[in-house]
């Protein structure tokens, strides 16, 4: 599209341009450049370069195999129930029932507290025999004194568990201004019509929040990798390995194993995965805000 | 077919009374206007009808039948809204079967139901389009045609007309009387526009303020307002008015005068007037004068034009006047 009138609006948009390329794009070139090379921070002897190696050596780590799968637990997962208990609660939340000014208030805590502190939280919450897991238990007369952080499959529940608590809320707020955004009388005519409360969500409200949806969960991805420093607290990768996803998989290859190189080639590796499963929906987000901004 | 019975009804808005006590019968196949100034409360009313708000307290029946605590779905009724309420992502066909596909209609029966109503409708051609590809009436017409596959006993509409533009309101306005006129069904029809309430009905009720004014056919209103605000509200332009000694040498304390019921010429009866505006119809003109007892509307033939500028006199014809005490009606000499 040549349009005359946007001549010169590149020199407005050319600052924008730059910085973006400074802060994302040389990084994610620099972490190529280093994944193609053989560094040894320990010894004195320069970088040599060996290709593609290093991705080789990628596809036979059964550990790094093993951190693709936890990653799928760990950020689709959480994700997923998110979006469900998120659209849950915003549904719940529109009913104008007594009290609900201060609930929105209270939703908005877990996501405004920093991750580490979630996870110390959550820590503290299931520290066994004395938190407030144990604590609640023995309120209903059990016996919950495990080390529930010791063994696998219990530790991904508390990671799972502790991430849907953080991103849930802020999840119920969009989808709750989304819904809040739709005509209550579609609701009544539906009403009318003779569809119940679950019926009338799911005939209005799902499919005409769908574009948000998809927007929310995108955005939640990418932000769900941000899962990091709850892991770092709560579980540090363990045990065996079970909580340790991608990114986690990558620190610790750069920072305890000081392989910079080995750390650059999986996250390197991780870009372009993320790119592949979300560029579809990014491309249909960035086209449909092109078309509202244009209308 | 049905009735609908309204016995002490009241509706509180927390401590804001919207409607403090209403006695009001809708007969069977009657085409009820709700008439009133805007937040008077018919949409209110009409809602408690539909159960899409609850009364107070007092008694709201259905055909016989007390509908309190009833879901709006099972009262009986189907609502068209001033914003036509459509499902946007549904299509036209959808939108018109979903009450029928909800109660889990045999997929004949719902087939034959959607084709009576776009039949009716003229909705035939569109209905594999959806919302947004609609214009306003067609959009409107949808609505409609969701009301009329359910077999309602009685149809609500508020101000159903309200988001159309002159020409298509008048459009519609007829369509519905003729849906009407082919159905007779009881319907309850709620609007602002006294014009829309004189062509439409053939029981009117004026509200204000959450009360009932008066219900009667246009003409009865028309003719015999019983309150100054039912004689103020109905009729266009409205009447005229008049305070002070003049009323109240007739016993009462406003007199009131519809414009086609004034004369305006040179002779030497009546108040001193000059005419200050025209407003040209072209079938009728409006004169609007300056007289000694304050502005008025007179309806006259187009030759005033020839008078504007003169001292002239403007009297009411015999038998035409209307006086009220206290807002109420009181009896009217025949002239003044
Ligand atoms: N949900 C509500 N909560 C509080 N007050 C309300 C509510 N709905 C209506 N009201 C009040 O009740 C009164 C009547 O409202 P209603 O909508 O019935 O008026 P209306 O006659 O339909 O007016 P309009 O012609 O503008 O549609 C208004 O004063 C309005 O402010
Ligand atoms: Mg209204």
């Amino acid at each position: 599209m040549k349009n005359p009138a946007n001549k010169g609006l590149m020199t407005l948009i050319l600052p924008t341009f730059l910085t973006l390329v400074a802060i994302t794009v040389l990084p994610i070139l620099i972490t190529f450049g280093i994944s193609l090379f053989y560094i040894k921070l320990t010894s004195a002897a320069g970088p040599v370069f060996i290709g593609l190696e290093n991705y080789f050596e990628l596809f036979t780590d059964d550990r790094f195999l093993n951190s693709l799968v936890v990653t799928v637990e760990l950020i689709f997962i959480p994700v997923a129930l998110q979006i469900v208990i998120g659209l849950l609660l915003a549904m719940i939340l529109k009913e104008k029932l007594p009290g609900m000014g201060w609930m929105r208030i209270a939703f908005l805590l877990p996501a405004v507290i920093p991750p580490a502190v979630s996870g110390l939280v959550w820590k503290l919450f299931i520290v066994p025999g004395a938190g407030g897991l144990t604590y609640g238990a023995s309120l209903f007369g059990m016996d919950l004194s495990l080390d529930l952080l010791s063994m696998p499959s219990s530790a991904l529940a508390v990671v799972v568990a502790t991430s849907v608590w953080v991103g849930t809320p802020f999840v119920a707020l969009l989808m709750l201004s989304a819904l809040e955004s739709i005509g209550e009388e579609q609701y009544e005519a539906a009403r009318i019509d003779g569809a119940n409360w679950f019926q009338r969500h799911w005939y209005i409200s799902v499919p005409e929040m769908l574009p948000v949806i998809v927007t929310v969960t995108v955005f939640r991805i990418l932000e769900a990798l941000a899962i990091f420093p709850i892991i770092f607290v709560l579980t540090g990768g363990g045990p065996a390995g079970s909580t340790e996803p991608i990114n986690y998989y990558a620190y610790v290859n750069g920072f305890e194993y000081l392989r910079v190189d080995y750390a650059a080639t999986i996250i390197f590796f991780f870009f372009v995965a993320m790119m592949g499963a979300t560029a579809p929906f990014l491309i249909n987000i960035a086209r449909r805000e092109g078309r509202e901004a244009r209308s | 077919m049905a009735d609908v019975e309204i016995k002490k009804l009241t509706k509180s808005f927390g401590t804001v009374e919207v409607i403090p006590e209403m006695d009001l019968v809708i007969p069977d196949g009657s085409f009820t206007v709700l008439v009133g100034p805007s937040g008077c409360g018919k949409s209110t009313l009409l809602r408690m009808i539909a159960g899409l708000e609850l009364q107070t307290s007092g008694d709201l029946s259905i055909g016989g039948v007390d509908v309190r605590g009833r879901d709006p779905s099972d009262r009986g009724i189907a609502m068209v809204f001033q914003s036509y309420a459509l499902y946007p992502h549904m299509t036209v066909r959808e939108n018109i079967s979903f009450a029928l596909r909800l109660a889990k209609a045999d997929p004949a029966e719902i087939e034959a139901r959607v084709q009576n109503a776009a039949d009716i409708l003229q909705l035939t051609p569109l209905l594999d389009r959806r919302p947004k590809q609609l214009s306003g009436g067609q959009r409107q017409r949808v609505a409609i045609g969701r009301a009329i596959v359910r077999n309602p006993e009685v149809f609500l509409f508020d101000e159903p007309l309200s988001n159309l533009d002159a020409a298509l309101r008048v459009q519609m306005r007829v369509e519905i009387m003729e849906l009407h006129e082919r159905l007779k069904t009881t319907m309850v029809y709620v609007t602002h526009d006294q014009v829309e309430a004189m062509t439409m009905a053939d029981r009117i009720v004026v509200l204000n303020e959450g009360r009932i004014e008066q219900v009667g056919s246009p003409l009865e209103l028309y003719d015999t307002p019983q309150t100054a605000f039912v004689a103020g509200f109905i009729g266009s332009p409205k009447m005229n008015f008049v305070r002070g000694d003049i009323p109240e040498r007739l016993g009462g304390d406003l007199l009131g005068v519809r414009p086609e019921h004034m004369t305006l010429g040179e002779g030497d009866t009546g108040w001193t007037a000059r005419i200050h505006l025209l407003e040209q119809l072209g079938s009728d003109t409006f004169a609007h004068v300056d007289s000694e007892v304050g502005p008025l509307i007179v309806r006259c033939h187009r030759e005033v034009a020839e008078l504007v500028g003169r001292d002239l006199r403007v009297a009411a014809k015999p038998g035409m006047l209307h006086l009220f005490k206290d807002g109420r009606r009181t009896d009217a000499p025949e002239t003044l």
